[in-house]
């Protein structure tokens, strides 16, 4: 296992988290409990199922979750800058996803097409 | 209209880039189909029945000649010298190779346009009332909320990968011309005390299971309105459907929820949610504003002329009283142009249409133009003292067609003809009808303002047939075109679903059956009363009877 992290650099991934949750976890089942913990992995079961992005939000909203938010699971390098925008800490690469996709997922952080995004600007401009 | 800021070229320079080097992935095998179908989605392009489809955004319905220009360039160069306008004010070219796509959005992103999300399951180009701006009717100009939501809702981190399309329109007038209802998210802007306020209506939408939108949250202001959007999204999101496409959409989720029950979901998620990016709201609306050129209208002593409303010419009057509509300035006409040509294609202008539009625009609209969802060009600025010049200027390239809003104002969807999920054509049948109808003074009077007829190829609905008076709906039946028909449907802010008849009918019997419908609500009639009046006065059976062309007894149950 691997980790990409928000500056590109890739190394090798931590321990596993504590907390692993899918993609597809209902919001409503959750409680404070289950995510009192330091790390928390997100599962993403397919590329189309954008779910994950949502629940990795609500958990740093609706429980103020300030630990780290580890993406995992079935993202394609498309979408690595998508899960940092919404609040991961980092990605998890398998070999196989690595081998597959060869440096596109390091090229998409470190050499983004798309480095412009309207909600980073108006954050930004705040205070 | 808007012009953009640096920011906003480049992305849209960036995402056309981004687009590039996608294809040459995907050409190089590094991306799969399956991984590169909703990338190349996103920007509009789809796989159809002959060849790529690629849909262009023209957000919230808004052109300048010169961009119609760039359009025309596109259906020159890349296609076979056409366009389909659509019914969410959108432009489809049909006959495109994937190599020559990135090149197409580079012609885009030169004249401040782009392909991004008109496809996908995600935030789709948002659309809005095409006599924005200049109708007397209006409370709020929508265009700066439009463009507002439009950066909002452009490569949104969260929202790119929902469980289907997900749809906005938007008005601030008080007649409903952007079909709020009949969208996932229609929002009703709306003046209180000088502050622009929104009504969000959510759970809208066709296809399937049509359904009317309800009232979500009423008067929210413009710093709360984007949190709100993303609540919204963000329920939607975790708890929409993702088992069953046709119940993937926010309307199935609010019918299994019910509202209370949806809005409590979505105000627990407000409670917590991240208000920074929003913080200045309203400073970013004002910069827009400013992005708008204004149009000067000459007003004061030069007072203008109004419109010769007694010219001589029978055909012009005609046009006049059917194709113009009343200006919120003086001396000033809303013209709406006609894509609906006796045989025509309805929606569809060639190149050399586009380039002849484009300079009648200049001349006589300041420049600028709209797309209305039933297929057809809006001038939104004219003088009416121009008004006769102009008809004859259209009149000398076809497109002086005078059927706005009457029955041969036909919106179909391209169905068969082009789309790979059509069960059925739409394209011939809507010529067949038109025809059909030509033919009998009677059907085509302007009396007939406001009886629609709306075809679609499959169940998808993309022609809104569920909210015309006459809806036709294309099936196959074990191998057989078949045609479903609606009635009394409605598509303005009094929105309803129109009735199912029965067993469909052959697509020869569709101009026949229509012929019979009208004639049977110009016979019942009282003055001034409109189809679904009648529908619902004299009753299901009756419209059965003439459907059918049986009697009573026999009837199909
Ligand atoms: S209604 Fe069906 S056939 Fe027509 S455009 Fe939509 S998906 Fe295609």
């Amino acid at each position: 296992m691997h980790l990409l992290e928000p500056t590109g650099n890739l190394t090798a991934a931590p321990a596993p988290a504590n907390v692993s949750l899918a993609g597809d976890t209902p919001p409503d089942t959750l409680t404070a409990a289950d995510v009192n913990t330091d790390a928390i992995i997100i599962e993403f079961a397919t590329t189309a199922d954008g779910r994950g992005f949502s629940l990795a939000r609500h958990l740093r909203g609706r429980f103020g979750f300030g630990g780290t938010l580890l993406a995992g699971g079935k993202l394609i390098p498309d979408q690595v800058q998508l899960a940092f925008q919404c609040g991961f800490d980092g990605v998890l690469l398998t070999d196989g996803q690595l081998d597959q996709y060869a440096t596109d997922f390091v090229d998409a952080v470190k050499n983004p097409p798309v480095t412009l995004n309207y909600r980073q600007t108006w954050a930004d401009s705040t205070g | 209209m808007y012009q953009y800021t640096e920011f906003d070229q480049q992305l849209v320079e960036q995402r056309s880039a981004e687009f590039r080097q996608q294809v040459e992935r995907r050409l190089a095998g590094r991306l799969t189909e399956d991984e590169f179908k909703p990338l190349r989605l996103m920007n509009g392009l789809y796989l159809q029945l002959h060849a790529y489809m690629l849909r262009v955004a023209i957000p919230y319905g808004v052109l300048s000649a010169t961009q119609l220009r760039a359009l025309a360039t596109i259906a020159e160069r890349f296609d076979k010298g056409y366009g389909h306008f659509t019914t969410r004010q959108n432009i489809q070219f049909n006959w495109l190779s994937l190599v020559d796509t990135p090149d197409i959005l580079d012609v885009l992103a030169s004249v401040q346009m782009h392909a991004i999300q008109t496809s996908g399951n995600c935030i789709r180009n948002i659309t809005s009332d095409p006599f924005a701006g200049v109708s007397a009717d209006e409370a709020v100009d929508p265009r700066p909320i439009c463009e507002l939501l439009r950066q909002w809702s452009t490569l949104h981190p969260e929202f790119a990968y929902l469980p289907r399309k997900f749809k906005f329109a938007i008005t601030g007038a008080s007649n409903d011309r952007a079909l709020i209802k009949a969208h996932d998210i229609g929002l009703q802007l709306r003046d209180e005390n000088g502050q622009t306020v929104t009504d969000i209506w959510v759970g809208g939408g066709q296809g399937r299971t049509p359904k009317v939108a309800q009232l979500l949250y009423s008067g929210v202001s413009v710093e709360e309105l984007m949190p709100h959007l993303d609540a919204i999204l963000r329920v939607y999101n975790q708890y929409g459907r993702r088992d069953n496409k046709y119940k993937a959409r926010i309307k199935i989720l609010l019918a299994e929820t019910g509202i209370e029950d949806f809005r409590a979901t979505v105000d627990a998620e407000l409670d917590s949610l991240d208000r920074a990016p929003f913080a200045h709201a309203r400073a970013t609306l004002n910069d827009i504003m400013q992005r708008f050129s204004a149009v000067r209208y000459p007003t004061g002593d030069a007072n203008l002329p109004p419109a010769d409303d007694n010219t001589g010419s029978p055909a012009f009057d005609h046009w006049q009283q059917v194709n113009v509509k009343p200006h919120k300035v003086d001396g000033h006409s809303i013209v709406v142009i006609s894509l609906k040509p006796a045989g025509g294609i309805p929606g569809d202008a060639t190149s050399a249409q586009m380039n002849a539009i484009a300079d009648l625009a200049e001349h006589y609209s300041h420049g600028e133009l709209r797309i209305t969802h039933r297929q057809n060009i809006v001038f939104p600025h004219v003088q009416s003292q121009h008004l006769q010049q102009l008809w004859q200027a259209l009149h000398a390239l076809g497109l002086g067609e005078s059927n706005i809003d009457l029955p041969t104002d036909i919106i179909a969807c391209p169905g068969l003809d082009y789309c790979a999920l059509a069960t059925a054509r739409s394209i011939p049948i809507a010529q067949s009808i038109s025809g059909h109808i030509r033919a009998n003074e009677r059907n085509t009077g302007k009396d007939l303002n406001g009886v629609t007829i709306n075809i679609s190829g499959c169940i998808n609905a993309c022609a809104h047939h569920h909210v015309a008076s006459i809806g036709v709906l294309g099936l196959d039946r074990n191998g057989t075109e078949n045609y479903q028909i609606t009635l009394g449907g409605r598509a303005d802010g009094n929105i309803r679903i129109g009735e199912r008849m029965g067993p469909g009918v052959s697509a020869d019997e569709v101009p026949h059956v229509v012929e019979r419908v009208i004639n049977l609500y110009l016979d019942k009639r009282q003055p001034d009363e409109s189809f679904e009046h009648v529908y619902d006065r004299i009753g299901k059976q009756s419209f059965k009877q003439a459907v059918y062309n049986e009697d009573a007894a026999d009837a199909p149950a």
